[in-house]
């Protein structure tokens, strides 16, 4: 078979998609969007890193600054420790709670993707 | 179909990074037909090719923002294409995509004596998928894609010297099951 025939031949080979080939494509990537953006706003990073920043903060405050008589800190001396504590600790407790959820329907979801594909 | 670097590509490109959905759609439009050929070609059940064509375009748009405007988005998506295809043929087992092709071989044999285009394309994929993976993929990379060896060998990580033996025995296994299921007819092809 000569070169240009098999060129012509081949150039009759190719595959058409299915109709609704566009339309899942774009659905699957526009649920993929709002589940990443979804997913960014209780990942695991960010949770961590705004928890370590309060946290540290916090401690540095309570403990370093309270004790010595800086004008400017005079005012925090003035809050009281046990309900900064509360407060800290329910956010945290808020936090872990969401990285649970969190976990929890990314297994969920992947034990459904698993079983539809 | 010659699938160059383009700037129409390019612009399409810069289009989705910025978050321009639609300008994706496009893209889809311009490579789904002969992305799909290709993934026919290794993996020879058409609806888990689709099925993977569909993976493979997923991963592009996640991946985009990666690609380099050096090359060719051609080049770049077939590459994926491949190797995914690749991954994919390890996982799955083609006892059961065979037996499928057999029973269609017998179906259109029945009909033979009219070669509408429709006809002529199903009994040019017919011959394809008779190929091994390896000789289908390369006789459309080369000859439906119009890429040189080098491209080929870029996208496939194929020897030269694997890629031109391939290519002459896809040549001859091609027209041997072309001639096989249409014997004289073979000229309605041409």
């Amino acid at each position: 078979m000569k070169e240009e025939e098999l060129k012509k031949i081949m150039s009759k080979s190719t595959i058409e998609t299915s109709d609704d080939f566009v339309n899942t494509l774009m659905n699957t990537i526009e649920v993929d969007q709002e589940i990443k953006s979804t997913s960014f706003l209780w990942s695991f990073k960010p949770i961590l890193i705004t928890c370590s920043v309060l946290i540290l903060t916090i401690t540095f405050i309570l403990f370093k600054f309270l004790n010595h008589s800086n004008i400017l800190l005079n005012v925090l001396t003035k809050i009281p420790k046990i309900p900064v504590f509360v407060v800290v600790t329910l956010l945290l407790l808020f936090y872990i709670n969401s990285i649970i959820k969190l976990n929890e329907y990314r297994s969920t979801k992947t034990r459904f993707d698993n079983k539809f594909q | 179909m010659k699938n160059n670097p383009t700037q129409q590509d390019y612009e399409l490109i810069r289009k989705i990074n910025k978050g321009d959905t639609s300008a994706f759609r496009q893209l889809v439009y311009i490579y789904k037909d002969v992305s799909l050929s290709l993934a026919s070609s290794i993996i020879k059940d058409s609806s888990i090719a689709e099925d993977v064509v569909q993976d493979v375009f997923i991963k592009v748009y996640h991946k985009l923002d990666t690609f380099s405007f050096k090359s060719s988005f051609a080049t770049w998506l077939y590459r994926i294409v491949v190797n995914t295809c690749y991954n994919q043929l390890k996982k799955q087992k083609q006892n059961v995509s065979l037996k499928v092709i057999e029973d269609t071989t017998i179906i259109i044999s029945e009909e033979k004596n009219i070669l509408s285009k429709a006809d002529q394309k199903k009994y040019i994929n017919l011959a394809l998928q008779k190929l091994r993976p390896d000789e289908s993929l390369l006789l459309r990379l080369f000859y439906l894609c119009e890429l040189s060896i080098r491209e080929i060998e870029e996208i496939t990580g194929f020897k030269p010297s694997k890629i031109k033996v391939d290519l002459h025995r896809g040549r001859e296994n091609i027209h041997f099951q072309l001639k096989r299921l249409l014997g004289n007819d073979l000229k309605h092809l041409l």
